[in-house]
């Protein structure tokens, strides 16, 4: 069962050589005794869109809380690697957004996009803060609601401005935890399109979901984990039947 | 920020307005040439003016001022620091172990001065805010999760304080004054006090308004900011007890203060969390000095507690509040 990962494209590779990577070398996360992610290597590059599948519980949740340092690794490493190849602090490379955030208080959509330019040692943020929050707001559809209140917002029109505050906070990779499950088919259309030109201009983005066929024709790349174990590192439009059968439960 | 000052200024210049009013006015008429003479002549024995201005109206004013200004800081500091919209020092039970403290000042049992009871009743009300702040770092504790323990906690704490008056038989008007929250008493000697531990509240406040800007968005985010949101949240709410501990010390159970001020700063600077701390001690104040000149004045001779007007000014904000959480 435990298919090794597939190597990527040669043309893939050649871009690949100079640009940042996060390195995942046989890692795995236990707790109390019980393996949750299993022996796990992959590397998400600069530039690439992955979404990540699996059923319910194969540790999908728990491999993007590895990446984004919230979690340490049982076995094996975890490194961020620039274009030269020299190490970077994997906290200054990776935004994250969890799947169970809590709405804010109090603020607008605008002002919470804001806060992920705050910075701990200065006191004011810089003038350009406001444009690149409505240029965010705006590429995420939610432009329109920039002066709602957060906790007003429906669940949908919610997860669009967190991907707004997660572009905004301008690392080189991103890590989205089904970030996009409660958005409907058009906006959740348009947000992976938007994730995969975002991919394009150079971001590495790892994208938590369940929905297969947008993954298969938007992402570059997808990862499948079944039982803690990354069963499927490809393309996509590799083996959209096998993926699909693997993201079964094994049951 | 020219937003900020603007409101800054007009927040001093209506509590500058309160303390003339509180100063100048009361059941004793004094001309003003007796008030001036009064504040700052000579004192000759059987002067009565001295005594009403110095001893009496004086010392309320500054009291009211530390005490409201305390309770709207305190107020702001929970609100963010537990991303609770209903964040209120005595609503989430930080004031109560101070309660329990002056009661037993009140029954006897604990011969305090003015100084040792205010620094017992902020180690109690510090030792609360501890509490609260436990229960906030769960994971998983929604905003009326949190409300219900402070609320428990603070009526627990009322229980047991009126229990103590009860069972030591004290039914004075200083028990009165220390359950519904009342500048009826003042001494300066409270006001001296509390001025302590009403700045060591503020330094603190000073050193988290900066990161308090992103406990807003859950701890994880604010972790990933570097905002180090335990840390934040536990300076906050202690700085927090040190200025609710000090205004029950002078004026007992004053609710809502600390509800109303940051709310009514949010209309006026904004969201801006930092704002929101700085501005709500000057408003905190101006807010209880103002209740307390109707509560003075609008019945005179006879006065009500300042506590009740500030419960029939907070009352209906708190719905209106509840209303919109849903």
């Amino acid at each position: 069962m435990n298919r090794r990962p597939s190597k990527s494209h040669a043309t893939q590779d050649d871009s690949v050589e100079a640009s940042k990577t996060v390195e995942i070398r046989s890692m795995s996360y236990e707790i109390v005794g019980k393996r949750i992610v299993n022996d796990v290597s992959a590397s998400l590059r600069a530039g690439e869109f992955v979404c990540l599948l699996g059923a319910n519980g194969a540790g999908k949740s728990t491999l993007i809380r590895l990446l984004a340092n919230e979690l340490k690794p049982t076995n094996g490493t975890i490194s961020c690697l620039d274009a030269n190849q020299t190490y970077i602090d994997l906290n200054d490379a990776v935004a994250f957004l969890p799947s169970d955030l809590s709405d804010p208080p109090f603020l607008t959509v605008g002002e919470v996009v804001a806060l992920a330019r705050w910075n701990r040692r200065s006191e004011s943020r810089d003038v350009s803060t406001t444009d690149l929050v409505d240029e965010a707001l705006d590429l995420c559809g939610a432009l329109p609601w920039r002066d709602r209140k957060f906790d007003e917002l429906s669940g949908g029109e919610r997860e669009r401005a967190w991907l707004a505050f997660a572009m905004v906070q301008d690392r080189p990779f991103l890590l989205l935890d089904e970030s996009l499950h409660a958005i409907d088919y058009n906006a959740q259309k348009s947000a992976f399109e938007l994730l995969s030109r975002a991919a394009a201009r150079g971001r590495g983005i790892l994208l938590v979901t369940h929905q297969l066929d947008m993954a298969t024709s938007t992402a570059d790349r997808l990862w499948v984990m079944r039982g803690g174990s990354l069963v499927y590192d490809g393309y996509a439009q590799d083996d959209v039947e096998h993926i699909a059968d693997l993201m079964r439960h094994r049951d | 920020m020219a937003r900020f000052a603007v409101v800054l200024t007009c927040v001093l210049l209506a509590t500058f307005a309160a303390c003339i009013v509180g100063i100048a006015f009361g059941p004793a008429d004094l001309s003003p040439g007796e008030l001036l003479r009064g504040l700052f002549g000579p004192v000759e024995s059987g002067d009565i003016a001295p005594v009403i201005a110095r001893q009496l109206r004086l010392p309320r004013v500054v009291v009211a001022l530390l005490a409201g200004g305390a309770l709207g800081t305190a107020g702001a500091l929970i609100q963010s620091a537990t991303r609770n919209p209903i964040g209120d020092p005595h609503l989430f039970g930080l004031g109560g172990g101070a309660t329990i403290v002056q009661s037993t000042i009140i029954a006897g049992w604990l011969t305090a001065g003015a100084a040792v009871g205010a620094a017992v009743s902020v180690a109690a009300s510090v030792a609360g805010a501890g509490c609260i702040a436990v229960f906030a770092s769960r994971d998983g504790v929604s905003h009326w999760r949190l409300a219900i323990i402070g609320v428990s906690l603070g009526a627990a704490t009322v229980a047991v304080a009126v229990g103590i008056l009860t069972y030591a038989q004290v039914f004075s008007q200083h028990s009165l004054a220390l359950m519904s929250g009342s500048l009826a008493y003042p001494r300066w000697a409270d006001a001296q006090s509390i001025l302590i531990w009403c700045a060591i509240g503020l330094v603190l406040a000073f050193f988290v308004a900066h990161r308090l800007q992103v406990m807003v968005l859950g701890d994880r985010i604010a972790a990933r900011l570097g905002a180090r949101p335990n840390v934040t949240r536990w300076i906050a709410m202690i700085a927090a007890g040190f200025l609710a501990g000090a205004s029950v010390a002078a004026a007992g159970v004053l609710g809502f203060a600390g509800l109303l001020a940051p709310h009514l700063a949010r209309l006026l600077v904004g969201n801006d969390a930092r704002l929101v701390v700085w501005i709500s001690f000057p408003l905190g104040a101006c807010i209880v000095l103002w209740a307390d000149q109707f509560a003075r004045l609008a019945f005179a001779p006879s006065e009500i507690p300042v506590g009740m007007v500030m419960t029939i000014l907070g009352a209906p904000l708190m719905i209106a509040v509840a209303r919109r959480l849903s």
